[in-house]
């Protein structure tokens, strides 16, 4: 089995003046490419840190990470990391975190401008990934313009215009009503089974969840399954 | 992003305030014609005499000054060589100038300004007829004049060519020789109505005075690069004079004459513009520099310190701001942004919104000062008695208007504190992990 993302004894310690929290304990973990892989467990075990060591949004205590057989050094530039983030890298946010000032046609674009992909390109193609989410009538609304559930579809497709190879997403229905939620879910599995994109996602919903590959569960930072 | 009015707002209101101030004192101390040679102008109104000291008693007169009179100007300021110029004008009125008007009833009292023919040398003043008086006039004791347009519309009628039309002052006929443009009121040697040569007969007659109980200004220009020669010969002169003393013997305004010390006795222009603020510092006025580098020196503290307040309440504004700016860096670095890139993009965001702020406060600046300007020329002549016996124009014209280097040290203030309360904390911000700021309350 090719591997998509490589977890090798991470450790995740956050310390602030007082405390010390371990957010995530000896973790071993491997994706699968073309896998939908859900991460479970109760609030507060780990999960968001996990997904943000994955998707280099922060750095692991110590351990190691691989991303698509490439391993993520502290010595590695911040270019390349950048690099990696664009390239192999999706990101699906519980909040969003769409950019207010931009419309859903400038949001979606974003990670192509930091490719260097010409302008016209760029606009075919957001409006490409634009129409998959089903937003094509809503392209030049502005995010406090849509609904939950329409801004999580143009952070999906915001995550997967890049075409990289993993998407990450942090609860991404967590915000949503069950029947946008579904949607949402419809959307993640066809780009798992298309597209044979590596899913990665963080979900409290035991239904959801099953209709995945695999589940691991984690608990106080420890993974128990 | 959408530009941040606010931020703009206050740099344009920055801008303007600091350029309002810092143009009231460019129209005082830059070359602003008639005063074109400003730069190199030193002044003497007072020579500073040394102590007496006597054995008996130790010290019975103190260091002091007193005024320049005709005899120093013959004995003393004659012997200078190194000036390009060197004029005099009487620094007291002594009487009224009544000028009968053309109805040949009523009469007019001019300001009037008692001087010498090199006077029209060192001040340019833009002769719209005739010419300046000469020494040849001066010497025959002529009852000559030149008039500003103003005075001549008044007196003569308006538009009406003025040049050798005879007057009536103080019941003496003069003749005008030249009518010039009224010159502006921030040029404070200059703005009178009326000049006439201080030798002219019946001058004085009315007040029983002698040209020997004026005081005078002594205004003489010399240039950087003679200033060296100029100090030497005024030692020189010093110290002949000094020397001279013992032999005569007769007292000089009720005290006995005393060793001079003559260079102290000189100031720039730059020194009487910013004596109040030098001493304020409790400085020694620099006499070198130009008119810009002299309010950068002496106002700019002053202003920036005005400024702090609302700068850092505007900065305060900006920065949380910035709060929502740094979340979105972070997220344009989670789906691939290099930290150089998002930093360009912040700096130049800056500069565009800190131009685009400079030049609606310059503008703004400008009107004010248009609007303000009767005001604010006169707001910091150091003598605001004076300011009752000047007339001059309010007219406002591109020279008094453009100090560059102000502006641009403004704006590299304005820009500064903006990089301050924006790059900066995205500097920070984009040390550390892309979470904490991602995460950040927005
Ligand atoms: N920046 C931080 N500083 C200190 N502790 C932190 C920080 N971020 C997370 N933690 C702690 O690390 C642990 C794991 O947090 P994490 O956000 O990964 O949990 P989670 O499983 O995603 O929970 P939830 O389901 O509620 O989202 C928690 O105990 C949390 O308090
Ligand atoms: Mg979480």
């Amino acid at each position: 089995m090719e591997v998509s993302i490589k977890l090798t004894g991470v450790n995740k310690i956050y310390r602030t003046e007082s405390v010390e929290t371990q957010a995530l304990e000896n973790v071993n973990l491997e994706v699968g490419r073309g896998e939908f892989l859900s991460v479970m467990g109760p609030s507060g075990c780990g999960k968001s840190t996990l997904l943000n060591i994955m998707g280099l949004l922060d750095v692991p205590t110590s351990g190691t990470i691989e991303l698509c057989g490439e391993r993520i050094d502290s010595h590695l530039s911040d270019n390349r990391l950048a690099t990696l983030r664009n390239r192999s890298l999706g990101f699906v946010f519980q909040s969003f975190h769409l950019i207010g000032g931009l419309s859903v046609l400038d949001n979606v674009q974003i990670p192509l401008i930091y490719r260097g992909v010409g302008r016209s390109e760029r606009i075919r193609r957001a409006k490409e990934v634009i129409e998959r989410v089903g937003l094509s009538h809503r392209m030049k609304h502005m995010p406090s313009q849509l609904s939950g559930g329409q801004c999580q579809r143009v952070a999906i497709a915001r995550a997967v215009i890049g075409n990289p190879e993993i998407i990450l997403a942090d609860e991404p229905t967590g915000n949503l009503d069950s029947h946008m939620g579904a949607d949402i879910m419809d959307l993640l599995h066809r780009l798992n089974e298309e597209d044979r994109r590596t899913i990665v996602m963080v979900t409290h919903n035991e239904q959801q969840a099953r209709e995945t590959d695999r589940i691991v569960k984690f608990l106080d930072g420890r993974q128990i399954s | 992003m959408k530009p941040n009015y606010l931020y703009i707002l206050g740099t344009a209101l920055a801008i303007a305030f600091t350029m309002v101030i810092a143009e009231v004192y460019y129209v005082q101390v830059a070359d602003v014609a008639p005063e074109v040679n400003r730069s190199t102008t030193l002044y003497c109104d007072a020579i500073w005499r040394m102590p007496i000291e006597n054995e008996r008693d130790g010290v019975v007169q103190e260091r002091t000054t007193i005024p320049v009179f005709y005899c120093d100007i013959t004995d003393i300021f004659s012997q200078l060589k190194s000036p390009e110029c060197i004029t005099a004008y009487m620094n007291i009125s002594f009487c009224q100038m009544n000028i009968r008007m053309a109805d040949g009833v009523h009469d007019y009292s001019a300001q009037y300004l008692c001087t010498d023919p090199d006077y029209f040398k060192l001040y340019r003043f833009r002769f719209l007829e005739g010419r300046p008086f000469n020494k040849t006039e001066m010497d025959g004791h002529e009852r000559v004049a030149v008039i500003t347009r103003d005075l001549a519309d008044r007196i003569i009628g308006k538009d009406q060519p003025a040049a050798g039309h005879i007057v009536s002052i103080n019941n003496y006929d003069w003749r005008v020789v030249g009518v010039v443009e009224t010159p502006p009121i921030i040029a404070t040697h200059c703005s009178r109505e009326l000049f006439v040569p201080y030798m002219a007969e019946g001058l004085l007659t009315a007040t029983h005075m002698e040209v020997t109980d004026a005081a005078f200004m002594v205004c003489l220009s010399v240039p950087h690069d003679r200033r060296d020669d100029f100090w030497r010969e005024v030692a020189e002169i010093e110290a002949r004079y000094n020397m001279s003393l013992s032999s005569h013997d007769f007292p000089v305004y009720g005290l006995k004459p005393t060793p001079i010390d003559l260079r102290p006795s000189f100031v720039s222009h730059y020194g009487r513009t910013w004596n109040d603020v030098g001493n304020m510092f409790d400085e020694i006025i620099i006499d070198e520099g130009d008119a810009a580098g002299s309010i950068l020196y002496y106002a700019i503290p002053a202003i920036l310190l005005l400024m702090l307040v609302p700068a850092l309440n505007l900065s305060g504004m900006v920065a949380s701001r910035m709060q929502r700016r740094l979340a979105e860096l972070a997220v344009r670095r989670a789906f691939g942004a290099r930290k150089v890139r998002l930093l360009w993009e912040v700096l130049s965001e800056n500069m565009m919104q800190t131009l685009i702020g400079g030049a609606i406060g310059l503008v703004v600046a400008w009107i004010a000062l248009y609007m303000c300007r009767a005001w604010i020329f006169t707001l910091f002549i150091g003598d605001l008695a004076s300011v009752a016996n000047m007339r001059g124009s309010y007219a406002v014209t591109s020279e008094m208007f453009f100090a560059p280097s102000i502006f641009i040290i403004t704006f590299i203030t304005c820009f500064i504190l903006n990089v301050l309360a924006t790059t900066l904390p995205a500097v920070m911000a984009l040390r550390r992990p892309i979470v904490e700021s991602l995460n950040q309350k927005q």
